[in-house]
């Protein structure tokens, strides 16, 4: 452990790794800003140029942007009521009237703080946890991967709140499209359907590419105008006293940070869930909860503390079981690929600098990320009010050459269009994108555990069901799938009982 | 419930129940051990599928099953997907895919500064002037980030010689 965040420390200070962190704070901050793109996004277009540079440079690359992407979003909720990604929509609630009382300063100090200090709590959670997971990892044989990779998918439909069906669904096409090329097993090519470019399967980075950054474009195509309409002429003053109201509501801080690190592990639960917890608890603790929703600024510093350490939570499942915990998440996976790394429980047990790597640049783009915008808050904000009409082309084309750029493939570029088109149309018709880019990472993982486990038990059935872990793993996963029948069956109850009373 | 509603409603649900048909149709075709996890999944999505179908009709099976998935009873229209002019989206898809289309054909240096010039000028009526200096910019900026930080081959298109 020691030795890796030795060599980590080396890159950060010897290998460039400092000017790849402020590069990656710069764009997450940009990414984060702009409503509608987002991390996801962000690191898609990254992908395919990190493809020259070394794993620890595109590691750092990868954490600030993961790092600062959150805070980023918070500028636009407080300054412009315009959250730049989902999860900053709870800033929006307090963060805005206070900009409209003139205390914008105050509301981005306490943001930038909070942010700061809860991407840090993240951090060290994720570093007390890693020395913990590693054992785990010894426990788990193909039965357990095979029970915790679909345990994976289905807590992910389960949590696309009110799309649980079309989350399965989801799901569904996405382990077929992964199953499109050679059978790992068998050697067998499968639904190529006589093209050759699909024997290696579906490239994932074109898909995501096309998922994340075509399928966004293709939004703000039909939407146009620009993105916000009609920005406040803010003053960004008092920042410090920002700064200090973090530290004299320090349990909001700490509470908030704690939530967005263990909602963050839970896989799909996702960042929005974790700030809007976060809010509502520090809202029902607080001696006067009728001062939230009017420029409260503890209604900040939780949604915001809890946002940052989410990322250092969700980092658990992903790097320990290669099970992203989210659409950003997912995308980083693809990234791992691209550099050679298998995600799952090769990472921490042989390839533990990256992890390393990642923990610091997301602990140092929390920070850094918190004071470059608070120095250029307003000039950032004004990002927003550029014409969509000229991010189009530009997005679209930085897209499309990266797509060709990995492989130089312009097949890949089709398959990124393609990807792209089928993002648009799952916004539109309202099926959720998450379960569909997982299930693409764990078809193979699902698999090739499933078969590896019926060949070591030499066709026996039981093998899933006779290994204690592997059961509870089974029993997890019926508890999820009956979850919507259970909170049917408590609506049900509690109606008929407001009807009859 | 006219056919627009009717279209938003069953459309995606009959397209994806057509394409995991297919998968399922060739998975036959393998040998047990490779056909097992495609058949396995193909079938749960198909059954999912029907699930999703009747739960879109407008009777009391398909109230229970969205109480049951969606946590409401109530039918969403097409419209409720927010004000998305069809026209609109077309015309979106229609730029992307001209913008691919040139591109293999005449590759991305000369693709890029001709949709970025069209795209301004006839889709978002901006001026000759700032389409043009756009278009420069974005593929210098390409041709500096691609060609000379990071030495990748910019495309070149099929008609100048170039490989898929």
């Amino acid at each position: 452990m020691l030795d890796a965040i030795g060599l980590s420390l080396g890159g950060l200070f010897f290998s460039g790794g400092v000017l790849y962190i402020v590069m990656g704070t710069m764009v997450g901050l940009l990414f984060g800003i702009i409503p509608g793109l987002g991390g996801p996004t962000a690191l898609a277009l990254l992908i395919p140029l990190t493809f020259g540079i070394d794993t620890t440079s595109a590691m750092f690359l990868a954490g600030a942007i993961m790092g600062a992407v959150p805070f980023g979003g918070s500028v636009t909720a407080i300054l412009l009521n315009t959250p730049g990604t989902a999860p900053n929509a709870a800033t929006v609630f307090d963060g805005y009237p206070l900009a409209q009382q003139g205390k914008a300063g105050l509301a981005l100090g306490a943001a930038g703080a909070a942010s700061a200090i809860g991407g840090l709590l993240g951090v060290l959670v994720l570093f007390a946890v890693l020395p913990i997971a590693r054992q785990m990892i010894l426990m788990f044989s193909p039965p357990e991967f095979f029970m915790l990779a679909v345990l994976g998918l289905c807590a992910i439909a389960v949590s696309t709140e009110g799309k649980f069906l079309r989350g399965l669904i989801a799901a569904g096409i996405g382990l077929l499209i992964a199953y499109i090329g050679y059978d790992n097993v068998s050697g067998v090519v499968r639904f190529a359907y006589g093209t050759d470019y699909l024997w290696d399967g579906v490239p994932l980075v074109p898909a995501l590419i096309g998922l994340f950054a075509i399928a966004q474009i293709f939004s703000l195509y039909v939407k146009g105008g620009s993105i916000s309409e009609n920005p406040a002429a803010v003053k960004v003053t008092r920042v410090m006293d920002g700064v200090k109201a973090v530290f004299t509501h320090y349990p909001t801080l700490l509470r908030g940070s704690v939530i967005g690190a263990l909602v963050g592990a839970v896989p799909g639960v996702g960042g929005t869930v974790a700030a809007f917890l976060s809010y509502s608890t520090t809202v029902q603790l607080s001696k006067e909860p009728e001062t939230f929703g009017k420029g409260n600024i503890q209604g900040v510093i939780a949604p915001e503390a809890s946002n940052n350490a989410r990322e250092g939570g969700a980092l658990i499942p992903t790097l320990a079981f290669g099970i992203p915990g989210s659409a950003e998440m997912a995308v980083f996976l693809g990234l791992l690929v691209l550099h050679g790394i298998q995600p799952g429980p090769s990472v921490l047990l042989n390839h533990l600098d990256v992890v390393t790597t990642l923990m610091l640049s997301l602990a140092v783009a929390s920070v850094l990320a918190s004071v470059l915008c608070l120095l250029v808050a307003r000039q950032l904000a004004a990002i927003t009010l550029v014409d969509v009409n000229y991010l189009v082309p530009i997005i679209l084309s930085v897209s499309l050459v990266g797509a060709y750029a990995l492989n130089n493939s312009m097949y890949d570029v089709i398959i990124a269009v393609v990807f792209g088109l089928v993002g648009y149309l799952m916004i539109r018709f309202d099926f959720p994108r998450l379960p569909l880019v997982i299930a693409l990472f764990l078809g193979e993982i699902v698999e090739v555990n499933f078969r590896q486990s019926l060949m070591i038990s030499q066709g026996d059935w039981t093998i899933f069901f006779s290994r204690g872990l592997s059961l509870t793993l089974f029993a997890l996963i019926l508890v999820s799938l009956f979850l919507p029948f259970l909170r049917y069956v408590i609506r049900r109850a509690r109606t008929q009982k407001e009807s009859r009373s | 419930m006219n056919l627009k509603d009717r279209a938003f409603r069953f459309g995606p649900a009959i397209v994806l129940l057509a394409i995991t048909a297919t998968f399922i149709i060739t998975a036959t075709s393998y040998d047990p051990q490779t056909r097992a996890m495609p058949m396995a999944v193909g079938i749960l999505t198909t059954i999912l599928l029907v699930l999703e179908l009747l739960a879109q009709r407008d009777d009391r099976l398909g109230a229970l099953l969205r109480s049951v998935f969606v946590g409401r009873s109530g039918l969403p229209g097409a419209d409720d997907a927010g004000p998305v002019s069809v026209r609109r989206e077309i015309g979106a898809a229609f730029w992307i895919v001209a913008f691919l289309i040139l591109s293999i054909l005449f590759g991305f240096y000369i693709a890029i500064p001709v949709y970025v010039f069209c795209y301004l000028t006839l889709y978002a009526r901006k001026s000759l002037i700032r389409a043009g200096i756009a278009a420069v910019g974005i593929i210098s900026l390409l041709y500096l980030m691609f060609q000379v930080l990071l030495h990748y081959p910019i495309f070149g298109g099929i008609l100048f010689g170039d490989f898929m």
